[in-house]
């Protein structure tokens, strides 16, 4: 079972077109990306030029569109050393533009999105550590559906997820490149369980604003708090079990000062309405956004807890992972590889 | 160069066609394989200005990313393509020629050989199963009922094929490791 001996494609060949192609893609990328952060780096020197005239928040209002000072803000939204910030979100779904804007139905029922759903959020940086909890539907084995707790957390290089949702509790470790996918936007867990967010939100709103992926279309006020509506669109690959992956129109409501976010809206554009001729719409409104000092009591909020049934702890390590695929290669039980790696690794 | 880090598009003409077949061989799918390696690249494009490491790591750092796609995979049963579409990237098609090329190239054909072989040195109990178990995803009583056998015994059964399925795989892997 060795691996083939290496040759270099031979210039005119599928494969080496293939290979060509995606050089391209990635250098087109590159120079897209280059542009975009020239741009960036254009608007930041105005907002430092306009921030000496202004004092304060800058916001240049017109044409429906504007351009904010986002750094300043973001980095004055941010939980700086020393304290925790604490999100709380209430998220549901509805179809805008149907026949009803309830979602319902058996599927509906079945998928979990005819419920509510809560979820909180803490983190807390140098170094990055966060937690989520909150709730995903599950299948019980009676068929019904039901709000299973889950938890995620990232603390020192590695991310968790503790899902209550069975009899035995389980705590999967997968290891986090530093730096890289430390964040909870990142996180494949939460985002398929929080209502997209992200442990740093003014931080994502700003990049967005900076790179003219949102824009502000003017004042409005959401459960009785005033707010900036922010438009645009967005990739949503990985929000619960809705999404394709498209990128769809996103609505960020903001706190006029602190760009925090009030409520988050996306339109899942496409995505099959169970029947119904509206838009599948979540909508995730903010009911906590605070900081907390950092002290031993906050810093257990950092850390999942278990409790009651057993734990198992699974290790993502790199044999499990080489198992894995070469149970994928399988042609007998390729589709079933995960399953059968996990359980060798285990033994 | 608009940011520091690694030169990506450096990395991609010296380790792209490699990278690529060591994804193939852990995923045993072209298609998933070609997912995972562009947006492992589209991560790198977009992260690199975060990488502090040496230049004799930026190809462990590349092969980080992929393993950390490859792990996700995993676990979620699909590919991720998020910061490819964050780069308007868009990972080629492949074509049927491409694709026996591929394979060919990871020597796919010749390590699902040898998998199947694993599978066949097992026992016929214990073939029998893991091809219920993990094929056709009956739960342990459901298993048991099949087999006319207890529900401990049928996770038994399973447990002692999946072990040596482990060593047979354990070998390549050592295998592997030697030859790399």
């Amino acid at each position: 079972m060795t691996e083939t001996s290496y040759e270099p494609p031979k210039p005119g060949d599928e494969y080496a077109r293939f290979l060509r192609d995606m050089g391209d893609q990635l250098e087109q990328a590159e120079h897209r990306r280059a542009s975009q952060t020239r741009g960036r780096r254009r608007i930041a020197a105005g907002v430092l030029a306009l921030g000496v005239v202004v004092a304060g928040a800058v916001l240049l209002v017109g044409g429906g569109g504007g351009r904010v000072d986002v750094i300043a803000q973001a980095e004055a939204a941010l939980a700086p050393p020393g304290q925790v910030l604490r999100i709380a979100t209430l998220s549901h779904l509805e179809m805008r533009g149907g026949t009803h804007p309830e979602v319902t139905g058996s599927e509906a029922e079945s998928l979990g999105w005819n419920k509510p759903r809560t979820a909180e959020e803490w983190s807390a940086s140098g170094p990055t550590r966060w937690r989520i909890a909150t709730t995903i539907p599950t299948s019980t084995r009676a068929g019904s559906v039901t709000a299973a707790p889950i938890q995620c957390a990232y603390s020192n290089g590695s991310e968790e997820t503790y899902n209550q949702a069975f009899l035995t509790n389980e705590l999967v470790v997968v290891p986090v490149t530093k730096g890289q996918d430390e964040t909870s936007e990142e996180s494949s867990c939460t985002a398929q369980v929080s209502g997209g967010l992200g442990t740093d939100p003014v931080t994502h709103i700003g990049s967005m604003l900076a790179s003219g992926q949102l824009h502000l279309i003017g004042k409005g006020t959401v459960n009785g708090r005033e707010v900036l509506r922010l438009t645009g669109s967005e990739p949503r690959p990985r929000p619960t079990s809705v999404s394709s992956g498209a990128a769809y129109p996103v609505e960020y409501d903001v706190e006029p000062e602190t760009y925090a976010p009030v409520r988050v809206t996306v339109e899942k554009v496409g995505v099959d309405a169970l029947g119904n001729a509206g838009t599948l719409t979540e909508i995730t409104d903010v009911t906590a956004y605070e900081r907390l000092p950092l002290n031993e009591t906050t810093a257990g909020l950092l850390r999942i807890e278990t409790t009651g049934h057993p734990l198992i702890r699974h290790q993502l390590n790199q044999y499990e992972q080489r198992l894995r695929g070469a149970g994928a290669a399988s042609g007998e039980i390729a589709s079933r590889a995960a399953k059968v790696a996990r359980s060798a690794a285990h033994r | 160069m608009f940011d520091k880090g690694p030169d990506v598009k450096a990395l991609y003409s010296d380790h792209g066609d490699e990278l690529l077949r060591f994804l193939v061989r852990r995923t045993g799918d072209t298609e998933i394989a070609a997912d995972l390696w562009g947006e492992t690249f589209a991560q790198a494009l977009g992260s690199r200005g975060r990488f502090r490491g040496s230049d004799e790591q930026e190809v462990a750092w590349l092969y980080t990313i992929a393993r950390r796609q490859l792990a996700r995979y995993y676990r979620r049963g699909e590919a991720e393509c998020r910061a490819m579409q964050r780069l308007g990237m868009e990972r080629p098609a492949i074509s049927a020629e491409t694709e026996a090329q591929i394979v060919q190239r990871a020597g796919l054909d010749e390590m699902r050989d040898a998998i199947a072989a694993g599978v066949a040195m097992l026992s016929d109990d214990a073939r029998e199963a893991i091809t219920l178990r993990i094929v056709d995803e009956l739960s342990y009583s459901d298993l048991a009922s099949r087999l006319a056998i207890s529900e401990q015994a049928a996770r038994l059964r399973v447990s002692r094929g999946m072990r040596t399925l482990a060593r047979v795989l354990d070998v390549q892997t050592l295998k592997e490791a030697r030859e790399g």
